[in-house]
């Protein structure tokens, strides 16, 4: 998946340098305003978008009609777009972590960083068999309803935060969308395998 | 060895090759023991299919002019110039035949005959 | 053995149905397949790829079926669909590199091979490349993956009659191994005419014929003559006609017409033509 990853890296390359450049703006803005949401939900964006542009430059192309055509395994091909949601949102993730550290709530930044960063891998295991099935404009649509939807959701729950007692609620809230984000992504890689092997490339 | 072929003459593609290949043998050109190009560089060479450069060459192992040797390519077989004079004789025979039936049909006598031969052969 | 082995392909879609296909491509040799736009020439084409799945059939390349081709097999398969299909955001230099991961069987030597061979410009991205660039970049890479079989879809459309030519050479030099073996689709039938062995004719998703595209020659002549004589020639030696207020031309079988009409060669294309424009009786 070397060459695959290499292609998306280039296809993105000048957005990832202006994300780049945002994500470290947002954990200024997190750091003067006490207030890692902002990182959080920038973070999302990030990776969500990148992914997305990534997919639309392929089917822009036109790219995977060729590689399936040319025997490019399906599996390989389906399975780098969910390492590259990985490599997209965990380095910015554990960015996310670390500053954190320079809040006065740490327990709760970092709970916040690591619960939204599963949260992208959540939205990320229903954009991309939507990607495969029915292109961008419907996974775009996804993207920004259930990017609000998401943020919104979040934002309610930590309210609960003091009701469980701080730490246990953290620690349950990571631990269960860790948990719901690999079982997404389990069961979302094969449906877009099952997708692909299926589809017609016109 | 020089083959030229074209469509203005309606003969088939292969046939050409093997007409041109054979005279190429009759008129020593080629010689026994001679190499002859693979049938796929000659296809390339001529630009035409695998298919007819096979179909001409088989027809002249068939008939004795090349011998292919599995792995090796295509060789002139021993010539037998008998074959060619016999085929010239029947050409003559035929172009002979058609001269008496004319000449029949103006009421030519032999000497007569004779005098145009000789008149034409010095041209 | 065949390259590749059709039997009985079928494939719908809403309005459009691909029927009973059957032919094969036996190693070492070359199949053009020609038909007008919407015939169903792209569909059998990617059904062989793998990128369309046929409703019903045997399909076989290399002797096995081909959903369970491996991964080098499929390697072994070269493909052109079109001019599309690479990054274009890449330069030609980033496609070697980025192949060279995609492909098990890459050859980094032959491509380059290409590259100079094409002249193809190595850092410009691949989208302000001209079509004509851009065709021989995609026969470039499906020729780099120790291809034995070439499935091409239209490879020289959009390519001046040098380039075609140029083209032509290397499929001919792809062609000097045994093992190798082609099918390619085109409007230019020229190009068909010279290098392919046999001819797969579609139209309308059905087959009109599969031929050695020789036996094609000796099978069909044009026949022009007036139109009292026209009607001499029996019925179903006419494959289709075409009246003028000058006279009569007809593609005929030429077994059946009498010796004392002199019948013309018929390429490719006026075979086509008649089949599809020409008049029947």
């Amino acid at each position: 998946m070397k060459g695959l990853l290499y292609k998306d890296f280039l296809n993105i390359k000048s957005q990832l340098i202006y994300y780049a450049a945002a994500v470290l703006v947002f954990i200024a803005v997190s750091y003067f305003q006490k207030n890692i949401y902002f990182f959080c939900g920038f973070m999302l964006f990030v990776s969500l978008g990148a992914l997305m542009s990534a997919m639309t430059y392929d089917q822009q192309d036109g790219w995977s009609k060729f590689a399936v055509a040319s025997g490019v395994p399906k599996a390989k091909l389906v399975g780098e777009k969910y390492l590259l949601s990985l490599l997209l949102t965990v380095p910015v993730m554990l960015l996310g972590v670390a500053s954190s550290c320079f809040l006065k709530n740490k327990g709760e930044g970092v709970c916040a960083v690591m619960t939204y960063g599963m949260l992208a891998f959540i939205m990320t295991a229903f954009i991309i068999p939507l990607f495969f099935k029915y292109g961008s404009e419907m996974a775009r649509v996804f993207f920004i309803g259930g990017f609000l939807v998401a943020v919104m959701l979040f934002a309610a729950t930590m309210g609960l935060a003091d009701k469980f007692g701080a730490e246990n609620f953290y620690l349950l809230s990571v631990t269960i969308s860790a948990f719901c984000a690999a079982i997404a992504f389990t069961v979302s890689y094969f449906t877009s395998l099952k997708i692909f092997k299926n589809k017609d490339f016109v | 060895m020089n083959i030229f072929i074209g469509n203005s003459d309606g003969k088939p593609i292969y046939e050409q090759i093997y007409l041109q290949i054979k005279n190429a043998i009759a008129k020593g050109e080629l010689k026994e023991g001679d190499a002859l190009p693979s049938i796929r560089a000659l296809a390339k060479d001529l630009r035409i299919s695998v298919i007819t450069t096979k179909r001409a060459f088989d027809d002249l192992e068939k008939d004795g002019f090349i011998v292919s040797l599995q792995g090796k390519g295509s060789f002139v077989a021993p010539v037998n110039r008998e074959i060619f004079k016999e085929e010239l004789l029947k050409r003559l025979e035929s172009s002979l035949v058609e001269a008496i039936n004319v000449a029949c049909e103006l009421n030519m006598t032999d000497e007569e005959v004779f005098a145009v031969y000789k008149l034409l052969k010095e041209e | 053995m065949d390259s590749v082995k059709i039997q009985k392909l079928n494939k719908s879609y809403q309005n459009f149905a691909l029927q009973n296909i059957s032919f094969n491509v036996p190693e070492g040799t070359v199949v053009g397949v020609i038909g007008e736009n919407g015939a169903g020439k792209s569909t059998t084409l990617n059904c062989i790829l793998g990128t369309v799945k046929p409703d019903s059939g045997v399909l076989e390349v290399f002797s096995k079926s081909v959903s369970q081709l491996s991964e080098t097999e499929r390697n072994h398969i070269g493909a052109v669909i079109g001019e599309n299909g690479l990054p274009s955001n890449l330069n030609v230099k980033q496609v070697g590199k980025m192949m060279k991961s995609v492909f098990s069987e890459w050859n980094e030597g032959v491509f380059e091979k290409y590259v100079t061979k094409f002249a193809l410009p190595a850092a410009q991205p691949i989208k302000t490349l001209s079509r004509g660039i851009k065709q021989k970049l995609m026969i470039a890479v499906a020729l780099s993956h120790n291809a034995n079989l070439l499935v091409l879809d239209e490879p020289t459309s959009g390519l001046d009659p040098v380039a075609r030519d140029e083209i032509i050479d290397v499929f001919y030099d792809f062609m000097q191994s045994e093992n190798h073996a082609m099918i390619l689709s085109s409007h230019i039938l020229s190009d068909l005419e010279k290098i392919c062995d046999y001819i797969l004719f579609i139209h309308k998703g059905k087959q009109i014929f599969f031929e050695e595209k020789d036996a094609l020659y000796e099978k069909y002549g044009i026949l022009k003559c007036g139109v009292e004589d026209f009607e001499k020639v029996p019925k179903n030696a006419v494959v289709g006609f075409n009246r003028t207020q000058y006279g009569v031309s007809a593609l005929v079988e030429k077994e059946q017409i009498s010796s004392k009409y002199p019948l013309e060669r018929a390429e490719i294309d006026d075979i086509m033509l008649y089949f599809l424009r020409g008049e029947k009786l």
